[in-house]
């Protein structure tokens, strides 16, 4: 399996201050890796140095294989980055947002550049910047798709929009990499979302990897143990306990399970996505 | 890139370029005027004669035109103007972060900035060419009697105002990189023009070369009407200080007219007291020397300004 985006103890200091620390982790190609965590955790962070947009202060990160600092030339055309805010030239229209792809990019796809905005009901004359929200991020996804990228990288795509245009956004993405041949990459702060899409998770709090894996293993793994009031420390010696909360009777443990729980003190029962994560969220 | 970049530029090159025709819309006919009379009412005649009814005819024409010529020297602002607002494109791309859009296309980020900064460069070498060459021709007339070498005329010719639009331009580029937003960019690289300006057309251009000093018998004629004379023409003694009131007096003062029959006594009196007539001034034959030492500084500056942007865009900016 090789990865679409390989990190090795990757970190960027802005002055003193860490924004992301030691980070190595690995999104093997042909899945949709869902990026969740806090504000300020260092998930635009890692986004820009993944593509390239910043140096890193230590260790290094892959597109590919290669690094987007060292030969852009070989990952800038692979890629199809859209930032946090999804910038357009607010003077273009987006027939001169389109041309801008095509000039750009050696690989642009016009058939689908001007069918995703046909689609979106979008006029070509329109200008950039009298669209809302919603609109600028669908043609910002329009011109990274069209670059016909073998890796997607979205930095809070959906952050602008409402319900009803993060269902369409999510829709075109689904399109898109059933389709084949696509990595995507997407950063969010809600879980929710993710669930439906992604199959590849990697939460990051405090500038660092709290986990990292399989989106079915990361579910499978983690389970809810709730009993007696009491201390955790016989479970923790076989299993990874990642939160213990105890109220005056009882004691729930989130724990990542190494095999089964035999512990018949506990009742172990499954847990959601969006459980395990802010667990681990709590955490840091 | 090169549509990219000229698709981004095009507002502010419009503007510069509507700001040139508007001048040219002004200039042209008045120039045609300033022209017309200098050939038709014996100025152009006059030039080079030294006669008393020549130099009177000079006189009037500048006093005429005097007005018109101090009007426009208040262009002296539009290079520093221009030339900052045709680095804004480069820097409202970091205000408005669309960077972040344009260097995830295909093309690296080198090549982003050594196209912009080559259309940027272009667009002001265009915009100078075009303002010299309005200017220059305007003041044609004026030159011949005054010379190109005054503050005025030598920062509109030549060669220099290339080199005040680059260094307007390149100053706005790198305070944008840093702080990223155009119009305190646009403020600082205007008030660090100006400064710079007149740092150099006051402090550092008497000085290029060292000045010629010349002592002469008699007040200098009309030899000296194209030099750039720094001080002078004034009266010294032997030894190159001012003379005593008292002395100057014996000649020029009210009772010098008891002795006095002829205009050229007093001069005759004065050089009999061994006083002489100090000019100190660069010969107009250094005009394209200084042109050249005064573009070279503005560019070199210039140079390293735009080599600090570059390396703060391709290092820092992320």
């Amino acid at each position: 399996m090789n990865a679409a985006l390989e990190t090795h103890g990757l970190g960027k200091r802005y002055g003193s201050r860490w924004a992301l620390r030691d980070c190595s982790l690995a999104v093997p190609e042909g899945s949709v890796a869902a990026l969740v965590g806090p504000n300020g955790a260092g998930k635009t962070t890692l986004l820009h140095l993944a593509v390239g947009l910043a140096p890193p202060s230590a260790g290094d990160a892959r597109i590919l294989g290669w690094s987007a600092r060292e030969q852009p030339e070989l990952v800038l055309p692979r890629i199809g980055f859209v930032a946090q805010e999804h910038p357009l030239y607010r003077g273009f229209t987006i027939a001169e947002m389109l041309k801008l792809g095509r000039k750009l990019n050696p690989s642009w796809d016009a058939a689908l550049a001007h069918e995703r905005i046909e689609r979106l009901g979008l006029s070509l004359k329109q200008k950039a910047g009298t669209l809302s929200g919603g609109q600028q991020a669908q043609v910002a996804l329009t011109l990274a798709l069209a670059k016909r990228p073998e890796l997607l990288v979205l930095d809070e795509p959906m952050a602008a929009l409402d319900p009803i245009a993060r269902r369409e956004f999510l829709g075109a993405l689904m399109e898109a990499v059933a389709e084949g041949g696509l990595t995507v990459i997407l950063s969010s702060h809600i879980i929710a979302d993710l669930e439906r899409v992604c199959d590849h998770l990697v939460v990051l709090a405090g500038g660092a990897v709290q986990l990292a894996g399989p989106l079915e293993d990361v579910v499978s793994e983690h389970r809810l143990l709730t009993g007696p009031r009491g201390d955790a420390d016989e479970v923790a010696r076989v299993h990874a306990v990642i939160e213990e909360r105890h109220s005056e009777r009882q004691t729930t443990l989130l724990v990542r399970a190494n095999g089964h729980v035999y512990d018949a003190r506990w009742e172990v029962t499954p847990v959601g996505l969006e459980d395990i994560v802010l667990g681990y969220l709590g955490r840091r | 890139m090169l549509w990219v970049g000229w698709r981004q530029q095009r507002t502010e090159a419009l503007i510069v370029a509507s700001v040139i025709a508007l001048l040219a819309a002004l200039m042209i006919p008045t120039g045609i005027h300033l022209a017309n009379v200098y050939d038709h009412d014996g100025v152009a005649a006059c030039v080079t004669s030294e006669s008393e009814s020549c130099n009177t005819v000079l006189m009037v024409f500048q006093d005429r035109f005097h007005g018109l010529t101090s009007l426009f020297n208040w262009l002296q602002l539009l290079p520093g103007m221009l030339g900052a607002l045709l680095a804004a494109p480069l820097v409202l791309e970091l205000e408005q972060r669309t960077y972040r859009l344009a260097w995830t296309q295909s093309i690296t980020r080198r090549r982003w900035l050594a196209t912009k900064l080559a259309l940027l460069g272009g667009a002001a070498i265009v915009a100078a060419a075009l303002l010299t060459v309005l200017i220059s021709w305007w003041r044609g007339p004026v030159d011949e009697i005054e010379g190109r070498f005054s503050e005025n005329a030598f920062s509109f010719e030549g060669i220099v105002p290339y080199a005040y639009m680059l260094f307007a331009a390149a100053l706005a580029l790198a305070a944008g990189v840093v702080i990223r937003r155009a119009a305190p960019a646009f403020a600082i690289a205007l008030i660090g023009f100006f400064a710079a300006r007149i740092v150099v057309t006051n402090s550092l251009r008497p000085h290029f070369m060292d000045p010629v000093v010349k002592l002469l018998n008699k007040p200098p004629s009309g030899s000296l009407h194209d030099a750039w004379v720094l001080s002078g023409p004034s009266l010294v003694d032997r030894h190159g200080n001012p003379p005593a009131r008292a002395l100057v007096y014996q000649c020029l003062g009210p009772g010098a007219h008891v002795a006095g029959q002829a205009k050229q006594v007093p001069i005759e009196c004065l050089s009999k007291l061994g006083l002489v007539t100090r000019v100190e001034y660069h010969p107009a034959s250094r005009f394209w020397t200084f042109q050249w030492i005064e573009a070279g500084l503005f560019v070199g500056v210039s140079a390293a300004l735009v080599a600090f942007a570059a390396w703060w865009i391709l290092k820092r900016v992320n």
